[in-house]
């Protein structure tokens, strides 16, 4: 039975078939709510081509048509340009809450830690799982959007889609671990999640100037930079992993040390 | 003697306040040892820093010859532990849950699972949510067992249950563990459980150990002796070894040995007197005696 | 006061009530009673009752434990043996169960059992021959004379230190003593 015995001391496979099968409703509902965005990708792009030269100058609207000029850089400005990051970033903090919190609400948390599994690989196996789900529900209707728009009939780069969607990620990853973080320092789910879309709204406001662009996550995460004017961010994603790893590593401190 | 159990000097503050305190326990191999104390006492917290769960603000400690700080990882491979009120995976069915166990053990009886679930009559298929206080505790119970443990710590596991249920559970933990050179660690309130299957306890009161000894010493040895004496006895009669207290009652003595008791008694025979009477302890006398105390009412 | 059977020979149900009641009366006397001076006040008997089956003849021992006496189990259950043996319950060569068979019976520590059995085999109350089971020894089955009058002395003893607590005088003690065997006797004589 049990090579498996030298794995868990890294890693438990039955604690992180536990946590997928936890967040089983959440990868659901994430990718049906995806796919329904990316099936409405394409099937826009004809419409709004059509109607836009129709409806007189609206104000935000201008220089929308550069967004249409072709059909991957209007992919782009739905998918990683807005939807994607924006409604992912909601799911990235419904999946990270409840990953420590809700143990503690439940008052399992005790149970758990009363197993042979140690501080770390509890934390890491956690974490893993939830970035598997993430992953699952971004990636998964990313392959959706492309194959559907493909089915369609449009021509979409795979190569670009894919690497916008990593540096996507890559942010996603970011939130994440922020939540994460959260989860493990307030003991009920809603505090954490509230205050971890609070403290990215914080982080969200230098994206909104000129200026202090730069310093967004959301900036990044839309990968603006890499598809618009072909830069792939390499510092700006090494800053956001860093940041992720930091945070991390505060978090298994922190829960080195907690008392379920 | 070879220890299953050690602490030395085990200490945990929580805000300057000591919920254990220097605690000096010792136990043998292959007893069954019962943990007494108030509620409060600082019991739970002990259990929660020998299985690592906590850890300790001072002082060391030793299970299974295993340091509870750096080895605490394969120290909860080796033990069954059992909390007080088990709060399991409400959500989980009992057959979920007992999977979900097993894969972070490196040894699991199924056949001990399957014996014992058929036993209790356990709806494994039924959400734990939905079983009954005595289910959960009959399943948690199995849980602790299926590892095949060295050590068993329980910490009032029969509480909730009722008295037919208390016996089969306290036969079970005989069945499986006494005798083949396991050890039982519990604490309870149920003195009559702890009187029946313990061969050793300790009392502990504030977070310190008050007083420890084997279950046999303790029913022989503490007793209360009631003497009226024809006249006063010799000073230094009641500075004996042995005699830990006298009281006054009417014209005689209510003298209160813990040791030698034999030797305590025939000299006080010797004396002339109108009356020598053994009272016996039990267990809830000594409870009482030994960490009841501030807050009576 | 006390009737002790002094014939080795099959009982029957009745019989065995009869011996029992009397030994339960002393019993009490010794475990019991003294309780009611305790200042503590409410004494609570958890008494735990066997059967324990002698395959052999087809009797069953009762075994009246009372964990939260102040005497220890090991001590009960080697008084009982003693007692039973002595009185004819136990014959030499009857089997005793084993000590994981009485310790799963009664649920008490199979230690406290083995303690119990150990020492009867140093008195040389029992035999214990390993892969075949325990057994009543053919020599020696009856309590030495002295030890029974010890025994009943103490007996005495307690009885008259409580009718000193209660106040009875020695007629009104002397009128319940004789009453009580007059009862125990008829009840003996119905049996034969």
């Amino acid at each position: 039975m049990w090579p498996m015995w030298e794995v868990t001391m890294m890693f438990s496979i039955t604690l992180f078939k536990k946590e997928v099968r936890e967040s089983r409703w959440k990868i659901i509902i994430g990718l049906i709510i995806f796919i329904i965005t990316a099936v409405s990708i394409p099937f826009t792009f004809k419409y709004v081509k059509e109607l836009l030269p129709m409806i007189p100058e609206l104000p935000g609207l201008e220089g929308f048509d550069r967004y249409l000029a072709n059909y991957n850089i209007y992919t782009w400005s739905q998918w990683n340009g807005k939807n994607l990051y924006q409604v992912g970033t909601i799911l990235a903090i419904i999946v990270g809450m409840n990953l420590i919190a809700g143990e503690k609400v439940s008052k399992t948390l005790e149970f758990l830690l009363a197993r042979p599994i140690s501080r770390s690989s509890l934390y890491f196996t956690k974490f893993s799982a939830g970035l598997l789900s993430l992953g699952l529900v971004i990636f998964g209707s990313t392959v959706f959007l492309y194959i559907l728009s493909v089915i369609m009939g449009y021509e979409l780069l795979a190569g670009d889609l894919f690497i916008s969607t990593l540096i996507t990620f890559i942010g996603f990853i970011f939130i994440f671990t922020l939540t994460f973080l959260i989860s493990t320092v307030l003991d009920e789910p809603v505090k954490v999640g509230l205050l971890s879309a609070f403290v990215l709204l914080l982080l969200a406001i230098p994206g909104w100037f000129q200026k202090t662009r730069q310093l967004s996550v959301f900036h990044h995460m839309s990968a603006a930079e890499y598809f618009l004017e072909g830069k792939f961010p390499f510092l700006p994603l090494l800053a956001v992993l860093l940041l992720s790893a930091g945070m991390y590593y505060v978090g298994i401190r922190i829960f080195e040390k907690k008392q379920p | 003697m070879v220890l299953a159990v050690e602490t030395i000097n085990l200490t945990k503050e929580f805000n300057s306040f000591k919920a254990v305190d220097g605690l000096n326990l010792q136990v043998p191999e292959g007893s069954v040892f019962g943990f007494l104390g108030p509620n409060g006492s600082g019991k739970t917290t002990t259990i929660r820093m020998l299985l690592g769960i906590t850890k300790p603000t001072s002082g060391e400690g030793k299970v299974l010859g295993l340091d509870i700080v750096k080895d605490s990882l394969n120290i909860r491979a080796k033990i069954g532990y059992m909390a007080e009120v088990p709060e399991m995976y409400g959500y989980m069915t009992g057959e979920e849950l007992i999977r979900f166990c097993r894969g972070f053990y490196p040894s699991w009886e199924d056949g001990l699972v399957k014996k014992y679930s058929e036993l209790f009559n356990l709806p494994l298929k039924n959400k734990i949510s939905s079983l009954s206080k005595g289910m959960k505790s009959q399943l948690a119970l199995i849980i602790a067992l299926a590892p095949n443990p060295s050590l068993l710590i329980l910490d009032e596991p029969t509480s909730g249950l009722d008295p037919i249920k208390r016996v089969q559970f306290l036969n079970i933990i005989m069945k499986e563990i006494v005798g083949t050179g396991k050890t039982v660690f519990f604490s309870s309130h149920l003195l009559s459980d702890v009187e029946r299957v313990c061969d050793r306890v300790a009392f502990i009161k504030n977070g310190r150990l008050v007083k420890t000894d084997s279950m046999d010493k303790l029913k022989t040895q503490e007793k209360i002796i009631r003497a009226v004496f024809q006249k006063e006895p010799p000073p230094g009669f009641f500075e004996k070894p042995g005699i830990k207290k006298v009281q006054r009652e009417g014209n005689g003595y209510l003298i209160s040995v813990e040791d030698n008791f034999e030797e305590i008694f025939e000299a006080c025979k010797k004396m002339p007197n109108f009356l020598i009477e053994v009272i016996d302890q039990n267990l809830e006398d000594l409870f009482v005696a030994y960490v009841g105390g501030d807050n009576d009412v | 006061m006390v009737i002790m059977c002094q014939q080795p020979r099959p009982l029957d149900t009745r019989e065995l009530i009869i011996l029992i009641a009397p030994q339960i009366f002393s019993f009490s006397l010794h475990f019991g009673h003294l309780k009611l001076f305790n200042l503590h006040g409410i004494f609570i008997a958890h008494c735990i009752t066997v059967i324990v089956q002698q395959e052999r003849r087809g009797m069953k021992l009762h075994f009246y434990l009372q964990p939260s006496s102040g005497v220890p189990i090991y001590k009960q259950i080697i008084k009982q043996i003693k007692h039973a043996a002595a009185g004819g319950l136990l014959s030499a060569g009857d089997q005793l169960p084993s000590v994981r068979e009485l310790s799963e019976d009664l649920t008490i520590n199979p230690n406290t059992v083995s303690k119990a059995y150990q020492e009867l085999e140093r008195d040389g109350i029992i035999e214990i021959i390993h892969g075949v089971g325990t057994f009543v020894s053919k020599g020696n089955i009856f309590m030495e004379e002295k030890e029974k009058e010890g025994l009943m002395k103490n007996a005495v003893k307690q009885l008259f230190t409580e009718a000193y607590h209660l106040g009875f005088s020695f007629e009104r003690l002397k009128g319940l003593f004789l009453e009580a065997y007059e009862d125990a006797a008829v009840k003996g004589r119905k049996g034969d």
